[in-house]
């Protein structure tokens, strides 16, 4: 059963590479009749040799570091401070009221318009970078976790009444572990944003990083560079969302889902109104 | 023993419940038999300290109920188990102050009486709707309240589904004899469990027939007593019987 169950996977997987590679073969083709000139559409060769040279001269990893460290340090900041206020709006209705207006507000803000405002504030250097991308990372995260708050069961919050919970028990012992699919779901879009945003700051001014690269090739005229920095992102913000999703995965064992239907038994029996 | 003195309740100015009173003994089971919208639901919750009352007061051995209290175990019409924890872990969701080793001996313990001790390990969403009732029962029992509140725990399974948890629920009542109030619209459910039918009727619910149901265990279904008592209850249900305000306290042998 197991073993069939993969071994579709994998054909699946497979299939999903044919289209990937033709195009790649066509377009490594088109390279080496000079159908269109390489100083406009590389090859994929002289994509993968750009890479190889940026790692054996070592910029390679020094760019991933500063662009990763950026997007790590954005995504702590701006997790921290939507989970703060998504708690805060979720679970008191004052403070709903007073904040969620006011956040909603800034939603609509297109956040690179901040950008001019952070550097004149925070100046070029990594704060303003770090803000932007605690921004992206903050909204997800908070209108996430205040909508798991409120959606929590009430009928499972009265079981908790019935056990005379503190308000401190209630939180931990239900409204946590009742969030924390949504909360998830939150800190993944969170991610995702800060991997946009990242590349937005770090095209706007600076010195090293994967953004960098891809303005630096264009200005130089190297688009093997701007090809390289483009899959690096793509594989970092994918390998950074597996984790997560990995992560999520462990926590939520227990979830009724349907990507989790490997049960034997199922409460299938609709809940009857008398 | 279980003391209501003419309780009221108000929703937003509507009445629910008008001057409900009865007493329930130690060990009884009794049962709530009304109409829908007769307030059977709030009744077992006010009485359950999960919502208060407009006017008058429940007593428990002679002390008002404020407030959930661990001598009430309440089973709600779903089993609101928690996704989260596996069966065992919700069986001791109300435990507090214990040993994790003592936790788990409760536990086991708990779910042997409700004859699900194999399943201590599995998900909820592993289990059917009457397993999962089941573990709503152990986790109610865990605490050992001296009265056991259930509020239509049946309603929502099958019929076979439904006529074993009775079976279970009346043995684990032979096992120690916790006094039983619990609500239903399912006449034949009152018969075979109840020591006493309180029928709740109208909007507000008022108590209309307070019946003794002095018959052996285990009771057939099919038992003709059973029968001239569930006419008469349906008559007062569906309003055929002339309506007499006033209470009936019937003592049918």
């Amino acid at each position: 059963m197991i073993r069939r169950a993969s071994a579709a996977a994998l054909r699946q997987g497979a299939l999903g590479l044919v289209i990937p590679l033709i195009l790649l073969a066509g377009w490594e083709t088109i390279g080496w009749f000079r159908l269109v000139r390489p100083t406009l559409l590389p090859p994929p060769s002289a994509v993968v040799a750009t890479l190889v040279d940026l790692a054996r001269r070592g910029e390679l990893w020094e760019h991933v570091e500063i662009t990763l460290l950026r997007v790590v340090a954005g995504f702590l900041i701006g997790t921290a401070a939507g989970t703060l206020f998504g708690a805060l709006t979720g679970y008191s209705r004052l403070w709903r009221q007073l904040l969620d207006p006011l956040l909603q507000g800034l939603r609509s803000i297109p956040s690179i318009a901040w950008v001019p405002l952070f550097v004149l504030w925070l100046g070029i250097f990594e704060a303003a970078k770090v803000t932007l991308i605690a921004i992206g990372v903050f909204f997800p995260v908070y209108l996430n976790l205040m909508a798991g708050i409120q959606d929590v069961d009430r009928r499972l919050v009265e079981v908790g009444r019935v056990y005379r919970f503190s308000a401190l028990t209630l939180v931990r012992r239900i409204l946590v572990p009742a969030t924390l699919p949504a909360y998830l779901t939150g800190l993944r879009g969170g991610l995702g944003l800060g991997w946009m945003f990242v590349v937005a700051a770090e095209i706007m001014g600076a010195s090293q990083g994967l953004g960098f690269l891809l303005v630096d090739g264009q200005q130089t005229g190297r688009p093997a560079t701007i090809i390289a920095a483009i899959i690096l992102f793509a594989g970092l913000g994918k390998l950074t969302d597996l984790a997560l999703a990995a992560l999520g995965r462990r926590a939520l064992a227990w979830q009724d889902s349907f990507g989790n239907s490997d049960v034997h038994a199922r409460n299938s029996e609709p809940v009857q109104a008398l | 023993m279980l003391e209501i003195q003419n309780l009221s309740k108000r929703f937003d100015g509507a009445a629910a419940l008008n001057g409900i009173g009865f007493t329930v003994e130690d060990g009884e089971i009794v049962a709530i038999l009304g109409t829908s919208g007769a307030g059977k639901s709030t009744l077992l919750r006010i009485v359950g300290g999960i919502e208060p009352a407009s006017t008058g007061c429940v007593l428990l051995d002679g002390k008002p109920v404020t407030g959930p209290s661990e001598k009430l175990g309440f089973v709600f019409q779903e089993p609101r188990l928690m996704p989260w924890l596996d069966v065992r872990e919700n069986v001791t969701f109300g435990l507090s102050g214990l040993k994790k080793s003592e936790r788990w001996a409760r536990a086991e313990a708990a779910l042997e009486r409700v004859g699900l001790a194999d399943s201590a390990r599995s998900w909820p969403r592993q289990l059917s709707g009457g397993m999962a009732q089941r573990v709503a029962i152990a986790r109610a029992l865990v605490t050992r309240p001296s009265v056991l509140l259930l509020d239509e725990p049946f309603s929502a399974l099958d019929a076979f589904t439904r006529l074993s948890l009775q079976e279970h629920l009346l043995e684990i009542w032979r096992d120690d004899r916790p006094t039983m109030l619990f609500v239903t619209h399912d006449i034949d459910e009152a018969l075979m469990l109840a020591d006493r039918v309180i029928m709740l009727l109208g909007r507000p619910g008022e108590v209309r027939r307070d019946q003794r149901i002095e018959l052996a265990r285990p009771r057939r279904r099919g038992d003709p007593r059973l029968a001239h008592w569930r006419e008469r209850m349906f008559d007062d249900l569906s309003g055929v019987a002339p309506s007499r305000p006033e209470l009936i306290v019937a003592n049918a042998r």
